[in-house]
C-alpha cells in the first residue's frame, strides 16, 4: 500500500502517538483509583484507549487490536456506570497498558507483533464484562459493536466531555506551571465497587497461562522502566530551533574558510578570527546542551504507578507527593537519576513505610507519605526523598555492620550518626528483617551509591526513629560539557567545575602568614573576613601526604613563597582548596571515569587535554568528605 | 483549475498522517485540510469552500455527527463521510437523514476514492 519510507514514518507516528496515549491512560487510571467518580477522566481514558485501538487496527496489528478492544469495552461500561473502578479493574487495565507497551517494543525491534498471547488478560477483561448484572437491560449495551457509539446522540448528556473540560483534565502533559502533583494511592478497593465487580483471581488467570501473563504488579516490581523510559531516547526539536542551529553551523563553516584564508595571506589577523571562531563554538555548545536538558517530571510520571503497585502488593497505604517536576536535567544524568530514585522509592516502600496497622499502633495516620523534591541551584540538581516511616535505627545498622565485619569495634567507637547511616550504602549491607522481592537482598542501596558516583553526585542520609528518613542528593545538571578551571598539582592536571568556584586567590611572601593560620589543628585561610578550612589538594592525592599534622602543614604553607587557593562552594559548605598551579579556564568534554578508578570518590570524570594528556574532573563535594575520611580513619 | 479541498478531522495523528499520505500520493488535484477535533476543524474551514469531509466519529469535545451538522449548515451540498468502526442503528438513521455517508474503519485509498466519486456525481 505504501513504500518503505512512508511505512517507516507511519510506524514512527504509531509508536509516538500510542506511547503518549498509554502514558495518559496509565496516569488517568492511577488517578481514577483515588477518584473513582471522576467522569471526565473515565471519558478521557476511554478515548485514549479508543485511539490506541484504532491505531493498532490501522497498522494491522490484530492481536493488539483485540486486546485494546476488550479494554475499551470495559472502559465503555465504566463510562455508562455499569462497571465501577476497583483495584481489580485497575490492575487489569494497567496490565493492558504494560502489555501494549511491551508489544510496541517488540514491534519496534522485529516489525511484527509476533505470537503475542493476550488470552489470559482478555479473559480477565471479559470476566468483568460478562458477569451477570442485576438489570436485564444491560445485555443490550454489552454488545461490543455498540462500543463506538455510546450515548452520542444526546448532546445534553451531562457526562459528555467538552473541550474546556478536556483542557482542565489533569491527565494532560505536565506544563511549566504544574509545579506540584500528588496521587493518592490506597491499597483498598473502592468500597462500592468491590461489591459490584467480580474478583479477578476467581474468574480468570488460568494457572497454565500465568507464566506468560504475570499480574501487573509483579512485572512492574521487577522491571519498572519497561517502555516508560523510551521517551528519553528521543528529543523533539522544533524546526525553528533546528534552523537556528543550521545557520550557526553555516557561519562556523564560513569563519573556518576565513581562518584558512587569513592563515595563508594575513597571519597577523589570526587571533581575531580565532576569537570569533571560539565564540561561535561556545554558542553551539550551549545551544546543544539546552536541547539535552529534560524536565525531571518526564521520569517522575511513572513513580505514581510504581508506588501504587507496591502499595497493592504490600498492603500498605501511601501518598506520593512530587514537587519540582519542571527541574531540567541532562538526559544522560536523568537515566542515572531514574535508576537511583527507583531504588530509593522501593526502599522507602519496603523498609520505611509500615503497614497501616503498625502505623496506627504508633499513633501515626494509617496512610504513609513519600515526598520527592527536586530543585536546581548553581548548575546542581538537589534531590530529596523523604518518608514518614519507621526510620533507620543506627544501633541496628551498626550491629549489622559489626556482625558482617564491615567495620571493626575500634572504628565503630569513632563513628557519628551520619557516618553510621551511610553504612547502608556499602555493598552487601541490608537491614531488611526479611528478604523481600521488592527491594531485594541488600542490592538496593549500594546501587544508589554507584549510580551517584557515575554522575558525580553525593548523598547525605538523615533519619529519626519512628519519624522517617530523608535522603538528600546533589547531582550535576549536565555531565556532557563542563566549564572548568584547570589547575595542576603533584604533576597531574585537574579540572574544577566552574559552578563550584567562588573566587581564586593567590598570596605571596608575608601575605601568606597573615592569611593562613592553624586552628583546631587545621590550616584555615582568611578570606573576605571569613575563616575557611584550607584543604591542600596534595593531601587528598597522596596516601603518604607530606604532612598529616595540621600545624606542621601550616608551617609548610607559611614557609612557601606563594600560595594559590580556589574558594569552593558545595551544597552546604564553603572552603579553600590549596592547588599547585592555576592554569586557566576551559570547557571540557567529560567522559565517565574508568571503572577501575570508580571507587575514588574525589574524581568525577576525565577529559582529554589539547596535548593529548588526561585531566581529572574533581568531585568537589567529595573533597571535604575525603579529608574527613582521611583524618578520621 | 483550482484544486479541490478535502477536510480530515481525526484526533489520532496517525490517522491524519495516513490520510495525508494517501492524498500526497495519488490525489494531487486535492488540497487537504487537517484538524484534530471539531473546534479545530470549524476554525480551519472558515472562509474555505470544501468538496469533501472525512470526519472521525469519536473525538474529544463535539462528536463527528454534530460537527457534520454544523458544516452542512454553512455549506450545504458538501459530501461528508463519517469514519467509524461501528455505529448504532439510530445514529446511522440520523446521519442518513441529513445525507451523511459512512466509511468503515480502517480507512483505505479505495474507500477515499469511492467517497470522491460519490462527490463528483
Amino acid at each position: 500500500m505504501f513504500d518503505a519510507e512512508t511505512k517507516k514514518a507511519l510506524l514512527e507516528e504509531f509508536f509516538s502517538e500510542n506511547r503518549e496515549a498509554l502514558g495518559r491512560i496509565e496516569k488517568g487510571l492511577l488517578k481514577l483509583e483515588s477518584q473513582p467518580d471522576h467522569r471526565e477522566l473515565i471519558h478521557a481514558i476511554f478515548r485514549d484507549m479508543h485511539t490506541v485501538k484504532g491505531n493498532c487496527r490501522m497498522m494491522g496489528f490484530s492481536r493488539l487490536e483485540e486486546l485494546t478492544h476488550k479494554a475499551e469495552t470495559v472502559l465503555d461500561l465504566m463510562r455508562d456506570e455499569i462497571l465501577f473502578m476497583s483495584q481489580e479493574i485497575g490492575s487489569s487495565l494497567l496490565g493492558v497498558v504494560d502489555r501494549v507497551r511491551k508489544t510496541l517494543q517488540i514491534i519496534a525491534k522485529s516489525g511484527s507483533e509476533g505470537e503475542a498471547d493476550f488470552s489470559a488478560t482478555i479473559q480477565e477483561l471479559e470476566g468483568f464484562v460478562t458477569t451477570p448484572q442485576p438489570e436485564p437491560s444491560r445485555e443490550k449495551i454489552l454488545k461490543e459493536d455498540q462500543v463506538d457509539a455510546a450515548k452520542p446522540d444526546n448532546p445534553s448528556d451531562p457526562i459528555e466531555i467538552t473541550l474546556e473540560d478536556a483542557a482542565e483534565t489533569p491527565i494532560q502533559r505536565p506544563t511549566k506551571s504544574s509545579k506540584k502533583t500528588s496521587t493518592k494511592v490506597s491499597s483498598q478497593a473502592v468500597p462500592e465497587a468491590s461489591t459490584q465487580t467480580p474478583s479477578v483471581v476467581a474468574t480468570s488467570q488460568p494457572s497454565s497461562n500465568s507464566k506468560n501473563t504475570p499480574p501487573a504488579t509483579s512485572s512492574l516490581a521487577e522491571e519498572d522502566t519497561t517502555g516508560t523510559c523510551a521517551p528519553i531516547e528521543s528529543v523533539r526539536l522544533s524546526l525553528d530551533r533546528l534552523d537556528t542551529l543550521m545557520n550557526q553551523v553555516g557561519e562556523l563553516g564560513a569563519s573556518f574558510n576565513q581562518l584558512k584564508y587569513v592563515l595563508a595571506k594575513h597571519p597577523d589577523q589570526v587571533d581575531q578570527i580565532l576569537e570569533l571562531h571560539s565564540k561561535q563554538i561556545h554558542w553551539l555548545q550551549d545551544e546543544v546542551i539546552k536541547y539535552r536538558l529534560q524536565p525531571i517530571g518526564r521520569i517522575w510520571d511513572q513513580y505514581h504507578r510504581l508506588v501504587r503497585d507496591l502499595a497493592v502488593e504490600t498492603g500498605k497505604k501511601v501518598v506520593l507527593d512530587l514537587a519540582g517536576e519542571e527541574t531540567e536535567v541532562d538526559r544522560n544524568v536523568l537515566v542515572s537519576i531514574n535508576e537511583l530514585l527507583g531504588h530509593l522509592i522501593r526502599n522507602a516502600m519496603d523498609h520505611g513505610i509500615e503497614s497501616p496497622e503498625e502505623r496506627v499502633r504508633q499513633g501515626k495516620p494509617a496512610e504513609g507519605r513519600i515526598d520527592l523534591r527536586a530543585e536546581q541551584k548553581h548548575g546542581q540538581i538537589f534531590l530529596e526523598i523523604r518518608d514518614d516511616g519507621r526510620g533507620i535505627d543506627p544501633k541496628e545498622v551498626l550491629a549489622k555492620a559489626l556482625d558482617t565485619g564491615l567495620v571493626t569495634h575500634e572504628q565503630s567507637l569513632e563513628m557519628n550518626k551520619p557516618e553510621i547511616l551511610k553504612l547502608i550504602m556499602v555493598p552487601g549491607f541490608s537491614t531488611a528483617r526479611q528478604i523481600s522481592k521488592i527491594s531485594g537482598r541488600g542490592t538496593g542501596m549500594d546501587v544508589v551509591q554507584s549510580a551517584l558516583n557515575k554522575v558525580g553526585g553525593t548523598i547525605t542520609i538523615a533519619s529519626t526513629s519512628n519519624a522517617g528518613s530523608t535522603f538528600r542528593m546533589s547531582i550535576p545538571q549536565t555531565m556532557a560539557i563542563v566549564p572548568a578551571l584547570l589547575i595542576s598539582d603533584s604533576g597531574e592536571t585537574f579540572a574544577i567545575p566552574q559552578v563550584n568556584i567562588v573566587e581564586l586567590a593567590s598570596f605571596y611572601g608575608d601575605d601568606i602568614k597573615t592569611h593562613v593560620e592553624g586552628k583546631m589543628q587545621f590550616p584555615m585561610v582568611r578570606f573576605r573576613d571569613k575563616l575557611l578550612p584550607l584543604i591542600p589538594l596534595q593531601r587528598l592525592l597522596r596516601r603518604d601526604g607530606p604532612e598529616r599534622n595540621g600545624l606542621r602543614e601550616c608551617e609548610r604553607i607559611h614557609a612557601a613563597t606563594s600560595l594559590h587557593v580556589a574558594i569552593l562552594q558545595t551544597q552546604d559548605s564553603l572552603f579553600g582548596l590549596e592547588v599547585g598551579v592555576i592554569l586557566g579556564h576551559a570547557s571540557l568534554l567529560i567522559k565517565p571515569i574508568n571503572r577501575i578508578f570508580s571507587h575514588i570518590q574525589i574524581l568525577a570524570g576525565t577529559a582529554v587535554m589539547p596535548d593529548g594528556r588526561i585531566s581529572f574532573l574533581l568531585n568537589v563535594p567529595a573533597l571535604l568528605h575525603g579529608v574527613e575520611e582521611r583524618d578520621h580513619p | 483549475m483550482d484544486k479541490k479541498k478535502a477536510l480530515i478531522v481525526d484526533d489520532s495523528s496517525l490517522a491524519r498522517m495516513m490520510v495525508r499520505k494517501f492524498f500526497s500520493d495519488g490525489f494531487e488535484d486535492w488540497d487537504l485540510i487537517e484538524a484534530k477535533d471539531a473546534m479545530d476543524a470549524l476554525e480551519k474551514i472558515e472562509g474555505q469552500f470544501l468538496h469533501l469531509a472525512l470526519i472521525d466519529f469519536n473525538m474529544p469535545g463535539m462528536n463527528g455527527i454534530d460537527l457534520a451538522e454544523k458544516i452542512l449548515e454553512k455549506q450545504p451540498g458538501i459530501a461528508i463521510h463519517l469514519v467509524t468502526a461501528n455505529i448504532q442503528e439510530r445514529m446511522q438513521l440520523r446521519a442518513q437523514a441529513i445525507g451523511i455517508g459512512f466509511i468503515k474503519k480502517p480507512i483505505s485509498r479505495e474507500k477515499i476514492i469511492a467517497a470522491m466519486q460519490e462527490q463528483t456525481k
